[in-house]
């Protein structure tokens, strides 16, 4: 009968394998649907084997209610979407969490994977034909978007908007594009291994310049980090100070002018 | 007097730059090698003369200099709150 075993996806992103099991359940519906947004989300571009094969992390799927956990503080009530247990690198979840709940815990469990060699970080990035990526830095709104934007009409593919997955393996830097959704688009498996970095300060007219103190980034390359809560492991700073002080790191005073822009990011 | 480090403080070392980083507050505080050293030894729980010992060899210098190097990091590190300065008892 379908639905009265357990059945495991295994999600292979940015290098990680992660196991997604589906319990039974008498809400044969939630089930159903939440494997038909897995298969259509990353089963379309690769991102799932059925393969069995050795999990980094596992996501368990159970619809029994009282796996949700009620807090109550004063007169709220909140309804926790997990059980986690990141030690044990494995979280439990209900069917009834949302899509977008889903996508939330995959990056939490990404952010704890990478604490071992890499980071996730808030940043926008375009590829170029050549496979060099342009990364893009700014606190939100202050134009990461917009000029990705700007670049990805004049050739450029749109490799993250939100949020870029460093890693460093064989001691390169290696740059995935995001396994989540962003905004209104489903994730495609991309890598790069060359990237040219850029803190964007809005003004009036283009231009480039490397900084030379990489002290000052430390500082604001941490606010830039995506964090599963507000602090920062040991591993993502010993990691996030690895990639500063292997990388250069430019300032882009950055305009709407996409010809222009595309000129000073192009530069040699 | 022992000395413990505030949970959630991390230190790392970037080239010649060394921080801590404060969790609880967020902030990223600038150290220079020595204090990196003793910080490092503070968090290991390593007591003071351990680490004299260990600043003289590594940087070839006095006791006394290093000495008061310590006392005078230790000071400023429990100023900014970073540590914990408990009492022993007799």
């Amino acid at each position: 009968m379908p639905g009265s075993t357990t059945e495991t996806y295994y999600l292979n992103s940015c290098g990680f394998t992660i196991a997604l099991s589906f319990a039974p359940s008498e809400t044969a519906f939630y089930r159903e649907k939440f494997i038909a947004f897995i298969r259509e989300v990353w089963g379309k571009e690769g991102f799932i084997t059925r393969k069995a094969k050795k999990a980094d992390f596992q996501i368990i799927f159970r619809s029994s209610l009282e796996r949700i956990i009620a807090k109550e503080k004063r007169t709220k009530h909140f309804f926790l979407y997990a059980e986690r247990d990141f030690p044990g690198r494995r979280m439990v979840v209900p069917y009834s969490i949302g899509f977008s709940v889903f996508d939330l815990i995959l990056r939490e469990v990404h952010a704890f994977l990478l604490e071992r060699d890499g980071f996730l970080l808030h940043a926008a990035s375009v590829l170029d034909k050549k496979g060099i990526l342009s990364i893009f830095l700014a606190p939100t709104g202050g134009g990461k978007s917009t000029i990705a934007g700007l670049l990805a009409k004049r050739g450029y593919f749109y490799f993250s908007d939100d949020v870029l997955v460093v890693r460093k393996a064989g001691g390169k830097w290696v740059f995935y594009s995001p396994p989540f959704i962003e905004k209104n688009w489903l994730p495609k498996p991309k890598m790069a291994t060359k990237a040219k970095i850029f803190l964007i300060i809005k003004a009036k007219k283009q231009s480039r310049e490397i900084i030379k103190d990489k002290n000052s980034l430390i500082k604001k390359l941490i606010k830039q980090l995506w964090l599963a809560n507000r602090n920062v492991p040991q591993g993502s700073l010993n990691n996030l100070m690895s990639f500063i002080g292997g990388n250069n790191f430019y300032y882009l005073k950055a305009t709407l002018n996409s010809s222009k822009m595309k000129e000073v990011v192009d530069e040699n | 007097m022992k000395i413990k480090v505030k949970k959630g403080l991390i230190i790392n070392k970037m080239g010649d730059s060394f921080v801590a980083y404060d969790n609880d507050t967020s902030i990223l505080h600038e150290l220079n090698e020595t204090g990196y050293f003793i910080l490092q030894d503070l968090q290991k729980g390593r007591p003071r003369p351990e680490t004299i010992r260990r600043l003289v060899k590594y940087f070839k210098t006095t006791q006394k200099e290093v000495g008061k190097d310590y006392d005078d990091f230790v000071k400023l590190l429990d100023k900014k709150a970073l540590i914990i300065l408990q009492k022993q008892r007799k």
